[in-house]
């Protein structure tokens, strides 16, 4: 079976496109922006999960409408939202003026849901009800680009990197070998090649070439991400990301 | 979907991925902030949307002949006549539609050249809708060429009743074509325009005004920045008249117009149905207002050249200047010096028994490179380098833009053996990819000869720039004693090749001011 890139938790999203609503903030815009920075698919989660948790509250003031949003893009898929999510989440849990039932709506959850996962999240970034069971798939990532995804060879070695969430895989070999950064979390990913600059010599990004010296670029495809909490094995033309297996 | 939609499709992703944008953290004030405050990362982004617009709706040009690969690209060899198809491993453009519109960005010369109805004028007429101007507008300011079009036809006339009334020169005024101060200005067949008319053109696309009647006109447009778009069916000097070659050189780029390929019939057929001309359907959020076009332009020249990829272009350069027998002096051994003293640098170069032909690309050329060429080239690799969204000028920018800015600038020598027999004899006549190769060649000789890591002449240029504050009398001398170890060092390889030339000049001049130096320093005390 063709494995494409996607992440589980949006497995049994059913997407509806909410009108949204006139707000005192440009919900389209948000839109947009999600949009251009990460395709048609997450601003279509975006404007659900915006549309769904503005059904639940239509009279959100400002301040509430930037923590809907950013629960909402962070859900869609748009990582750099998260460290601004899930700082509202904790104030909205705290007793902030945002409702739960709105910010369940945000996160695609129910509201009993929603305190657990905060809980998750401060253990895992992975972290999500119903995707913590050891040795659990969290996303399938690449693929070949023939088949929708970003890579010409397949992955022969996996790194976990430096920063939470990161991880350096290598698809193909000798001259064709080419170096990934993959920024993840439950929600969704970056996947960056690391270019080849002709004016340094030929090399590679020095910090991916000295963690492959480092390790053997033909590894055996299997890196554990202490801080990030998951597991990223190569296997034919992509990556998969697991939940670590309880004896690891 | 009604048939007038299907020109609206603007690319909605991001047209390049861009590590750095996806790499930040952003907070919820972001989403609701109009996209990046930078202005010109929008206007890239923008220029990427404009390509892909002309290249997939308005002109169907499936051709990515300027590659760009990460690693090596797949390739498969063709028939038995050495074909090669490549498969880019990065994104890769069209000539015909890039190079035009990057002329639009830079505010450029391009010429089309290509067969008739291969969309020259029409690529051209929808550079100056994306300039702003309607598409009924831009057509009428198409200048045709033909040969009866006369120097007042092109800039205007005096008014009747000034030339009857007026005094004095300084009187009369000139009722200018409105063309002059469009920001895209169109010449269609210049090589049928007359020598005389061709010479007013001249002074317009140079210098950047008209005459008549001892009055000027600027033909700068509100933005400052004005492209120029000459088509014509032939470059190797056909046409009704000959182009001057002062007009020829101020092409920036010559890009060829690819033919159609006939496995997209069904749009051509859906465009004769629908009766559309491409440039009425031009999406207004592609229009670039003068404010846009200024910023695109300083943003573009602002884009760094890094030291290495410059030295790299220095080098190839050097290569085209010196032929052996060329004169007596050291410094006439020029292919300048037997040009303008009337000789065949193609004869003198044959004679030259000393260097080897395969090895030496200046004897590929019959002519070496204008400041002016090298200039253009500079300019164009760095409006490269911002399309493809990079934060610098990168070699492959480079080699992607230096086939159409030296095509018709430096002309090959077609009694070098490459051209005259064997295997390479299609590059007499395919000029692009000679020239691409040339500069291939030469990367691999910088390479060989290791000048990335070590090139004697830069330290000692190096050394020289820093300053010569401090340097006593014996030091002095001692760099004279290495600039003279370094002449020897050539001097011993006994063939001489064009890179030696700049080389041995260079030093030279150095050791002309530290010679100078160590006198003023004995002469005060």
């Amino acid at each position: 079976m063709t494995q494409r890139p996607r992440h589980l938790v949006n497995e049994s999203l059913e997407l509806t496109d909410e009108a949204l609503p006139a707000t005192t903030v440009d919900l389209a815009l948000s839109a947009t922006r999600i949009q251009e920075r990460h395709g048609s698919a997450a601003g279509a989660r975006y404007r659900h999960f915006i549309g769904r948790a503005l059904a639940a509250q239509p009279f959100a003031g400002r301040d509430d409408l930037l923590t809907l949003a950013a629960l909402a893009a962070w859900r869609s898929g748009a990582l750099a939202f998260r460290t601004d999510a899930l700082r509202r989440l904790d104030l909205a849990l705290a007793g902030g003026s945002t409702p739960l039932s709105a910010v369940a709506a945000a996160l695609g959850l129910g509201e009993g849901g929603v305190a657990p996962f905060a809980q998750l999240q401060r253990d895992s970034r992975f972290g999500w009800p119903g995707l913590h069971a050891p040795g659990e798939l969290l996303a399938v990532i690449g693929g070949f680009r023939g088949l929708y995804g970003p890579w010409l060879a397949p992955p022969v070695a996996a790194l976990a990197g430096e920063r939470p969430g990161t991880f350096l895989i290598r698809t193909g070999t000798a001259a064709s070998a080419e170096d990934w950064l993959l920024t993840a979390d439950v929600f969704g990913h970056t996947l960056v090649r690391l270019a080849v600059d002709e004016t340094e010599h030929g090399s590679v990004a020095a910090e991916a070439e000295t963690r492959w010296s480092a390790a053997g670029d033909t590894a055996p495809g299997l890196a554990e991400a202490g801080v990030a909490g998951a597991v990223l094995t190569v296997r034919a033309y992509t990556a998969q990301l697991w939940t670590p297996e309880a004896a690891r | 979907m009604a048939l007038g939609n299907r020109w609206n499709k603007v690319s909605e992703s991001p047209t390049r991925a861009n590590a750095a944008m996806l790499a930040e953290e952003l907070t919820a004030e972001d989403l609701f902030t109009e996209a990046p405050a930078v202005v010109d990362t929008a206007l890239d982004e923008k220029l990427r949307q404009a390509y892909f617009w002309l290249v997939n709706r308005a002109v169907i040009s499936p051709f990515y002949d300027v590659e760009f690969s990460t690693g090596a690209p797949v390739t498969f060899e063709l028939g038995d006549a050495g074909a090669e198809l490549h498969l880019p491993t990065d994104q890769s453009y069209s000539s015909n539609v890039l190079l035009p519109l990057l002329t639009f960005a830079v505010g450029g010369k391009c010429l089309l050249v290509g067969g008739p109805g291969r969309g020259k004028t029409t690529l051209a007429i929808l550079m100056g809708v994306l300039a702003g101007s309607s598409a009924r507008e831009v057509r009428r300011n198409v200048q045709q060429g033909q040969p009866q079009v006369t120097v007042s036809d092109l800039v205007g006339m005096p008014l009747p009743r000034d030339l009857v009334t007026a005094g004095s020169l300084a009187e009369i005024e000139i009722a200018w074509r409105s063309w002059l101060s469009q920001p895209v200005k169109i010449i269609d067949e210049y090589n049928r325009i007359p020598t005389k008319t061709q010479s007013a053109l001249l002074t317009m696309v140079a210098e950047g005004y008209v005459e008549s009647h001892d009055q000027m006109h600027s033909t700068a447009p509100e933005s400052g920045v004005e492209s120029w778009f000459f088509t014509a069916n032939d470059d190797a000097g056909g046409g009704t008249f000959p182009v001057i070659q002062a007009l020829r050189d101020r092409m920036d780029v010559t890009v060829a117009a690819q033919g159609f390929n006939n496995r997209f019939f069904d749009e051509l057929v859906a465009r004769v149905e629908a009766g559309e001309r491409p440039e009425d359907h031009l999406p207004p959020e592609l229009v670039f207002d003068a404010d846009e076009q200024r910023l695109l332009e300083a943003a573009i020249r602002a884009v760094p050249l890094p030291g290495a990829v410059r030295r790299q272009l220095e080098f190839f350069a050097s290569h085209f200047e010196f032929v052996q027998q060329g004169g007596r002096r050291f410094e006439y051994r020029t292919k300048d010096t037997v040009r303008t003293g009337g000789g065949e640098v193609a004869e003198v170069i044959e004679a030259n028994s000393g260097a080897d032909l395969q090895v030496d690309l200046g004897s590929q050329t019959a002519n070496s490179l204008s400041v002016r060429s090298l200039q253009t080239l500079i300019r164009y690799a760095k409006a490269m380098a911002y399309f493809r969204g990079r934060p610098v000028v990168g070699l492959d920018d480079l080699a992607a833009v230096l086939p159409f800015a030296l095509r018709g600038k430096l002309l090959p020598n077609e009694l070098h053996p490459r051209f005259d027999v064997g295997a390479d004899r299609e590059l007499a006549t395919d000029s692009i990819s000679w020239l691409a190769d040339l500069f291939a060649e030469s990367r691999r000789q910088f390479t060989a000869l290791g000048l990335g890591a070590n090139d004697p002449i830069s330290d000692a240029l190096d050394l020289f720039n820093r300053g010569l504050d401090g340097v006593t009398s014996a030091q002095a001398a001692q760099r004279l004693t290495g600039i003279e170890s370094l002449i020897s060092g050539i001097a011993k390889q006994g063939k001489l090749y064009g890179r030696h030339f700049d080389d041995l000049l260079a030093l030279k001049y150095l050791h002309q001011r530290y010679t100078n130096y160590v006198s003023w320093l004995g002469f005060s005390g």
